[in-house]
């Protein structure tokens, strides 16, 4: 039997859930990609001038011998986050977070786009930028590639992408991107020797402090090193479990926050230190986990301590997010401006 | 359809020249960096009074080393004493592991260091006294880098972010000569009974003055060698 449907029910309908409102908007955006291309293609593919060489500077197939592979600076950072337990594998999703920074405040950047061009004419210099941060980033790039210094290669990239950003659109539209630009630079590797050495400092201290916590329910556990023994199981405090996994993600996630919420510096650095403290302390909780469950199952103590840190990772952040709450503004100001 | 601004447009034309300029010299870069390391020449068994045995080198080593082509060789002479060589591809930057820190390793500190001309004016190597903490065991270490030509350099480390400068020069002279080159290290066990370490320098010296030799003689038929490998490759 079918369900009749008036213009008064369909009036008082609920709300849609928000899985349905994402899934809507997707369709339609998916539906609405071949319009999109082909208004591209009509209206805005001089852009392919910028856009082709730019995806060249980052990845190139190499000549020989037959099958090409890929290679380039894109192929580095796709090495370095696809390490196992590597610290940086959030770093892919940097991007998103620095959209939705733009997003944010695409309203600021509209009406100064517009503003500018309803005040000087395209040709005036006012509407366009210089081009040296741009060919700084190419000279850096260029370094990287004789180097193969991935870090380099990083600066070098963002530095063309906002040089390309200043040139075409001048200062004042530039100012208005500076939070999500800034951001991006969350996706510069970080050199494995201060990343080794940041490692193995960890490693010591959140076992000695593990340790101290172990003993007072175990007092025969004793501490060597990144090792802790107990009776009846020891553990190594090792690659997985040094923090650096918890620790990355929740500063980047932190930093986040505090731009989208146009926080102060000052309390952006309190924020980042909150994170710290308590990313340290989560992974304490989770080697002291591994100690009580090892006692019991070394097995699962092992699973715990190869698990992916994502849990401990969320759990850091929220209890810094809630921490935000109360010492920073808790919306965006720009969309309390708008309200 | 809605061209842009004439000055619009060359905004987009100049950025774009400068990407495009960019991206093929990345390309270049990258197909002449990936040539290094196919060179690993072919040294003496014999340098004068010395006989060499295979003692390839540890498996964790070549892995520090990023798993380049190496040679590992110990040489003896009648008076039973040792000195062991690594030949080593310069595949990439990893290759040029600085030895001293990898002896740091075993327990070893530098304790002095100088770059003799070992092999004729201007061709230097790097010289390297180590002695172990505990036990005061002292080695003479030589380390150089030796281009198809025979000609060598007592570089340093190549660390990746303290010696940027050197990283660089290596990178710029692999991309723009193309000439392929082999690190070089050697080192003996200093005796106790040689305070000045007068004969483990003779010693020393004079392998490497054969590997060096050998080294040379060998980077002169690469060329063409490499060339018919390369056509019997084709053919096949």
């Amino acid at each position: 039997m079918g369900t009749v449907t008036t213009p008064a029910a369909t009036a008082k309908k609920a709300p849609q859930p928000p899985w349905e409102a994402a899934w809507d908007a997707t369709r339609k955006t998916l539906a609405s990609l071949p319009r999109l291309a082909r208004v591209f293609w009509e209206e805005e593919r001089h852009w392919l001038l910028v856009l082709i060489p730019l995806l060249a500077v980052l990845i190139y197939p190499r000549v020989s011998p037959w099958p090409p592979e890929w290679q380039g600076p894109l192929a580095w950072f796709v090495g370095i986050w696809t390490l196992p337990d590597s610290a940086l594998s959030f770093q892919p999703l940097v991007p998103i977070g620095a959209f939705a920074l733009a997003w944010a405040d695409r309203e600021a950047t509209v009406n100064m786009y517009r503003t500018m061009a309803d005040l000087y004419p395209p040709t005036s210099k006012r509407r366009r930028g210089p081009i040296w941060l741009a060919v700084i980033g190419c000279v850096l790039m260029i370094a990287a590639y004789l180097m193969m210094l991935s870090p380099l290669a990083m600066i070098g990239f963002l530095l063309i992408a906002a040089g390309s950003l200043l040139h075409l659109y001048g200062w004042a539209v530039f100012q208005t991107l500076l939070r999500p630009l800034l951001f991006l630079f969350a996706m510069v590797p970080i050199p494995f020797s201060l990343l080794d050495a940041v490692t193995q400092r960890l490693q010591l201290g959140c076992a000695v402090a593990a340790g101290q916590v172990l003993k007072l329910l175990y007092p025969s556990t004793r501490v060597s090193g990144n090792m802790i023994l107990m009776d009846g199981y020891s553990a190594m405090v090792s690659g997985p479990c040094s923090g650096m996994g918890i620790l990355m993600p929740v500063l980047v996630l932190t930093l986040w926050l505090g731009l989208f919420r146009k926080m102060k510096w000052g309390v952006i650095a309190v924020l980042l230190t909150a994170g710290f403290a308590i990313s340290l302390l989560m992974n304490t909780l989770r080697i002291v986990v591994m100690g009580l469950v090892g006692v019991h199952n070394a097995n699962w103590a092992q699973q715990l301590h190869d698990t992916n840190s994502w849990v401990f990772t969320a759990l850091a952040f929220y209890l810094t997010f809630l921490i935000a709450g109360k010492i920073g503004p808790r919306k965006s100001r720009l969309l309390d401006e708008e309200l | 359809m809605p061209a842009p601004h004439p000055t619009v447009f060359s905004s987009f034309v100049r950025l774009g020249a400068l990407l495009t300029v960019t991206a093929f010299l990345g390309i270049f870069v990258g197909c002449r960096l990936e040539k290094r390391g196919l060179w690993l020449p072919e040294v003496p068994t014999e340098i004068g009074a010395w006989t060499a045995v295979d003692v390839p080198l540890e498996e964790r080593t070549v892995a520090t080393l990023g798993y380049p082509k190496t040679l590992g060789r110990q040489y003896v002479n009648p008076f039973d004493e040792k000195v062991d060589a690594h030949v080593i591809a310069a595949a990439s930057f990893d290759a040029y592991h600085e030895p001293g820190m990898c002896m740091a390793g075993y327990g070893f500190s530098l304790t002095a260091e100088t770059f003799p001309q070992v092999f004729g004016a201007g061709n230097k190597a790097r010289a390297m006294v180590l002695k172990h903490d505990e036990t005061g065991i002292r080695v003479l270490m030589l380390y150089w880098v030796q281009y198809e030509d025979g000609s060598t350099t007592g570089r340093g480390n190549l660390r990746a972010y303290g010696d940027l400068m050197p990283r660089l020069t290596t990178g710029f002279k692999a991309a723009a000569s193309g000439k392929q080159s082999v690190i070089v290290r050697i080192y003996t066990f200093v005796n106790p009974n040689d305070p000045n370490i007068e004969q483990a320098r003779r010693n020393i010296y004079g392998v490497a003055r054969g590997l060096h030799k050998g080294i040379e003689e060998d980077g002169k038929q690469w060329r063409g060698r490499a060339a018919e490998q390369r056509q019997q490759e084709g053919r096949s």
